[in-house]
């Protein structure tokens, strides 16, 4: 569980590097990726979960990185994207994959649907997440004194 | 007689204005949200005392037009990831916005954000295949996974930058890179490496188009819809063109006997 968290702090932190970030920032994002993963991870074990685990692991990268984003004078982007990837739900557009090509229509059509709620979960997620949290910090910090 | 139209030449567009579209472009084509550019430019010009400023920004242009002056276009055509890109030219802009610098100065300063702290291609590799052996892992792979996955995100990487400096179109790079993706993965299912299918997804996540998903989600809550339309269905393109591809090498050796569990 622990060692999990830890590599998608490592995921973050790579595709990080990947998309050109460097310095403190790259730090952060590992540090949101973990602690997201990690809070995902024991939602996942609930009974019939479903979904929810995707879901309130974008709220918290989504929450964090707009705080990080404040803190640091940031754009929000930069934390989100890497620590968001782990959460893309590659698995299941794989399995979806693979049963097209045996022929298993159904489950098939399962998996790619399942996948692409996944991708609205953590779409609803973020945009939730921001959406609550910009105009508080907005409020809190200096009100909006870099508006025009 | 005074003529109606008074023509270009007694309307020139200034310097300030052409500088400031090229950052809004600079921002867009490292893939900035479409509030952040409107936004760097409105504060821009505002540092510059242009007056009744108006600006126009989708995914692939940006309108810029201040009183008195002529509007200037620019066409985004080639749209990449580069937050060091978006960092440095918000951080310019905040800058500028506290204490002003001449026109002159700021176009050298964004000259020099847009080459900013650009990791060397070769370290890209190493980068995506890190990524893709972490992945790896979480997926439920074995150690025995590690070696194919780390050559798999490389491997995808270096075709990926080799198609996009050839000037292959985007969606078309992302299905050969995906089609060569899935080869690691192929190659350890036929030398005997059971459930290779974390590698497979190790491989093709290095593609993911988890920017536009971001973008096109902040776009949507800012009421950009237009642009987070255009980047959803940017997104659902890039991932069709990764199963395609990803399918494809997978379907040839299913085809021709392969073993696959």
């Amino acid at each position: 569980m622990i060692v999990r968290a830890l590599l998608s702090g490592v995921t973050a932190v790579a595709f990080g590097l990947l998309y050109q970030v460097s310095g403190s920032t790259l730090i952060i994002s590992g540090v949101i990726g973990t602690i997201s993963w990690a809070l995902a991870g024991l939602i996942m074990h609930f009974p019939n979960a479903g979904l929810l685990g995707d879901f309130v692991g974008a709220i918290i990268v989504g929450g964090m990185a707009e705080v990080a984003a404040r803190l640091k004078h940031e754009p929000a982007l930069v934390f989100v994207v890497p620590s968001i990837i782990v959460f893309v739900p590659g698995d299941l557009v794989y399995q979806s994959m693979v049963a097209f090509l045996k022929d298993h229509f159904l489950s098939g059509m399962q998996s790619g649907l399942t996948a692409l709620m996944a991708a609205g979960a953590l779409s609803i997620g973020l945009a939730l997440a921001t959406a609550v949290l910009r105009p508080m910090l907005r409020g809190r910090w200096g009100a909006g004194k870099h508006r025009v | 007689m005074k003529p109606i139209s008074s023509g270009q030449s007694e309307n020139p567009v200034p310097k300030v204005l052409t500088v400031i579209a090229d950052a809004g472009s600079a921002l867009l084509a490292s893939g900035a949200e479409v509030a952040r550019v409107e936004d760097t430019m409105q504060r821009l010009a505002f540092a510059y005392h242009l007056k009744s400023v108006e600006v126009i920004v989708f995914p692939t242009a940006l309108f810029i037009n201040a009183s008195g002056m002529n509007t200037v276009i620019r066409r985004i055509k080639n749209r990449g990831v580069n937050l060091a890109v978006v960092r440095a030219i918000n951080q310019l802009s905040r800058d500028v916005s506290q204490n002003p610098i001449a026109v002159e100065e700021l176009e050298n300063r964004l000259a020099e954000a847009r080459r900013t702290a650009r990791y060397r291609p070769e370290a890209n590799l190493l980068f995506a295949g890190i990524g893709a052996l972490a992945i790896s892992q979480l997926m439920g792979g074995r150690p025995v996974d590690l070696l194919p996955a780390l050559i798999g995100g490389a491997l995808t990487q270096l075709v990926r930058q080799w198609l996009r400096h050839m000037g292959v179109a985007n969606g078309v790079a992302d299905m050969l890179a995906a089609a060569v993706a899935v080869v690691p993965a192929v190659a350890s299912a036929y030398w005997g490496i059971s459930y290779p299918g974390s590698i497979l997804v190790a491989g093709i996540m290095v593609l993911t188009p988890g920017l536009l998903m971001t973008t096109a989600v902040r776009d949507g809550i800012q009421g950009d819809v237009l642009s987070a339309a255009a980047r959803i269905l940017e997104a659902l393109l890039s991932a069709g063109a990764i199963a395609a591809g990803a399918s494809l090498t997978l379907y040839m050796y299913l085809a021709l006997g392969g073993r696959w569990t």
